[in-house]
């Protein structure tokens, strides 16, 4: 049985201007994140994102509804015990050295002397820092201040690690050291909620995602699932390539050929279901056409945020099925409850 | 109760009390405070201005004891004219101290102050109050772990300068109460329930300045409002008859039992440095000003969206 160690029901944020008009931040999200997953939260500017972690992490106060982080409710220090947080504005003091800012916050979270020394050593080591240790961190560039963050992040050793924006300034070399580290964290079983503009990050790491728009969840669930195309299938062959048309008619929806390596021949194919897609594939076989492959379509992550955007271009649009097997509704690790 | 609350650590499991924990918060915040004013000169500044006042009292003040009186004094090598009078050195041993309290009480205030008005605003910036409160601290913890961190950098400043004139001042003349230390935790109180009062404008503006301006205003009304409440015949000079007159009377009574007892609070320094018995009662009355601004800064920032 899962757990989730992330919980929010009808979560509302109105934040009111210096004039008292409000500004609906959140407007009733419902996500759900179980324990050892790697998710994703994405968004245009605006949507909400910041809000939904920081209510998460208690800088603010939720105006409505629930959210729960293992177990407790949002927000209370016990909760916080057991997170890990790197921030997207990194404002560290300029003063501390990096072993320093490492034991303040060792200290916060209660880690004995010796423990904390054992642990920001072998932090910042982890983050290619270890030389840098009494350096200052004035004196750091904002990718090491970046690698310093996610340090401190993982100080505690969470179960749940807060990402905002965790890419975001850093090399592509920084970004492998960021993404080893958290694979890491992944495989000793840290739940990981990330905050990305970067679709392609997001992509590597996370399993599963949700897409905020106008403080509303717009989209969500399995990575995979969202990014395979519906009914769509890539057929490659690697004989009688002339003669697939022709064998595949009446069986098939829709076809239309594609670029294919040297010697063969691709096609993508649209059918009604899995039996049509099983009678094709019986029909190419009798007819001694060599298959070569046969895989699901899928779209790239920006193809499915930017239509789930598309979609919901008013903040009143009423939110479209978020799977194909939306008449399963426990299946669904992380949405909106209709 | 608290004490056997406990709390698991991530994923290690390492248990620790509520109390040991918000325990060792505190130092943390202490700690980082006063690093960073050592950081900021604020704390170095101070304390190399009060060496150089220590140097000049231990090298340019030469009394000339005899038979436990005065016999001459001299500044920067320069003979002091006594007036051929028999002045006890106990006397002038209490001019030095009630001279060093009453600039401390002042200046020294003052100063302490405007140094540290900035101490909350630097926590409360974007992009690090939010990493603190992400932490497993309290904001209440983290507010009042901060302002104690004020606290420990002025003490540390004022317990040097009156440690170090009481030690030079005993050295040259074999005399010096405790009541010249006792002026000094004084001081330090009158700082420290001043201070509530920029914590809590520092918490809801975040503007050193503005903060220091109020703590400075508290310290100087409560000067201000103690002649009326005093000298009661100053009402009558101070406002027209009538109804007017009942409702300033009030108001000056409500601030001068509001606001700290500041002059209160001079005099128990004043009468501390000469040794001399003193009434508490100044303090106990400050008290309930300090913890009301403490609680409002508390209730504030656990309130406010960060």
């Amino acid at each position: 049985m899962t757990t989730a160690v992330i919980e929010t029901h009808g979560l509302r944020k109105v934040y009111k201007s210096f004039l008292g008009t409000p500004v609906e931040a959140l407007r009733g999200v419902d996500i759900r994140v179980e324990r050892g997953q790697a998710f994703g939260l994405l968004g245009p500017n605006g949507a909400g994102k910041t809000t939904l972690v920081k209510v998460l992490l208690g800088l603010v106060h939720p105006t409505g509804g629930e959210a729960r982080l293992l177990g407790d409710h949002a927000g209370t220090p016990a909760a916080r015990r057991r997170i890990g947080y790197m921030p997207e504005l990194r404002n560290y003091p300029r003063f501390l050295t990096a072993s320093r800012c490492l034991d303040l916050f060792g200290r916060l979270h209660g880690i004995p002397a010796a423990e904390r020394r054992e642990r920001i050593g072998r932090g910042l080591a982890d983050v290619d820092l270890g030389k840098w240790a009494e350096h200052k961190v004035g004196t750091f560039s904002k990718g090491m201040k970046q690698r310093l963050a996610l340090a401190q992040a993982l100080l505690n050793d969470p179960e749940v690690l807060f990402l905002d924006e965790p890419a975001e300034g850093i090399d592509p070399l920084g970004r492998v050291v960021v993404r080893n580290i958290l694979r890491r964290a992944l495989d000793r079983g840290t739940t990981l909620f990330m905050n990305s503009h970067l679709l392609t990050e997001v992509e590597m790491v996370c399993d599963e995602v949700a897409i905020l728009h106008h403080g509303k969840v717009v989209e969500s669930g399995v990575l995979a699932e969202l990014t395979s195309r519906e009914r769509q299938y890539r057929l490659t062959v690697a004989s009688d390539f002339e003669r697939v048309p022709a064998v595949l008619d009446g069986v098939i929806s829709e076809i239309e050929e594609v670029k294919a390596a040297a010697g063969l021949a691709a096609w993508n194919l649209t059918v009604r279901d899995r039996d049509a897609l099983n009678t094709a594939i019986d029909r190419l076989r009798r007819e001694n056409i060599l298959v070569d492959a046969i895989e699901p379509v899928r779209s790239s992550l920006e193809e499915v945020f930017l239509r789930a955007i598309d979609d919901h271009a008013s903040p009143d649009t009423p939110r479209q099925a978020a799977h194909s097997n939306a008449d399963e509704p426990e299946t669904v690790n992380a949405g909106e409850s209709s | 109760m608290s004490e056997t609350l406990t709390f698991t650590l991530g994923h290690g499991g390492d248990d620790i009390s509520q109390a040991r924990l918000v325990s060792r918060q505190i130092q943390a915040l202490v700690g980082y405070t006063v690093r960073e004013s050592l950081h900021r000169w604020t704390l170095i500044t101070y304390l190399i201005g009060i060496t150089f006042f220590l140097i000049l009292l231990s090298t340019a003040v030469n009394l000339d004891i005899v038979e436990g009186t005065l016999a001459s004094a001299r500044l920067f090598g320069q003979d002091l004219q006594i007036g051929g009078q028999e002045i006890p050195v106990g006397d002038v041993v209490r001019w030095f101290q009630v001279g060093i309290i009453t600039t401390l009480y002042s200046i020294g205030v003052l100063l302490a102050l405007f140094l540290t008005s900035n101490h909350v605003p630097a926590m409360a910036r974007e992009g690090w109050v939010d990493l603190l409160i992400a932490q497993p601290v309290s904001r209440s913890t983290l507010l009042l772990g901060r302002a104690l961190g004020s606290v420990a950098v002025v003490a540390i400043g004022v317990t040097y300068l009156v440690a170090g004139s009481w030690t030079v001042l005993r050295i040259k003349t074999g005399l010096g109460g405790m009541g010249f230390l006792l002026a000094g935790l004084v001081i330090l109180f009158v700082y420290a329930v001043c201070y509530s009062a920029t914590v809590l404008t520092a918490i809801i503006t975040r503007n050193g300045p503005v903060s220091g301006m109020i703590g400075l205003m508290v310290w100087i009304g409560g000067h201000v409002m103690y002649p009326f409440h005093v000298y009661t015949e100053w009402r009558a000079v101070a406002f027209p008859p009538g109804w007017r007159r009942q409702a300033a009377t009030a108001l000056a009574e409500g601030l001068y039992w509001t606001l700290p007892k500041s002059e209160g609070l001079r005099q128990i320094a004043v009468a501390s440095a000469q040794n001399e018995p003193v009434s508490f009662l100044p303090i106990l009355y400050s008290i309930p000003f300090a913890v009301l601004c403490l609680f409002l800064a508390c209730w504030w920032f656990t309130r406010h969206d960060y």
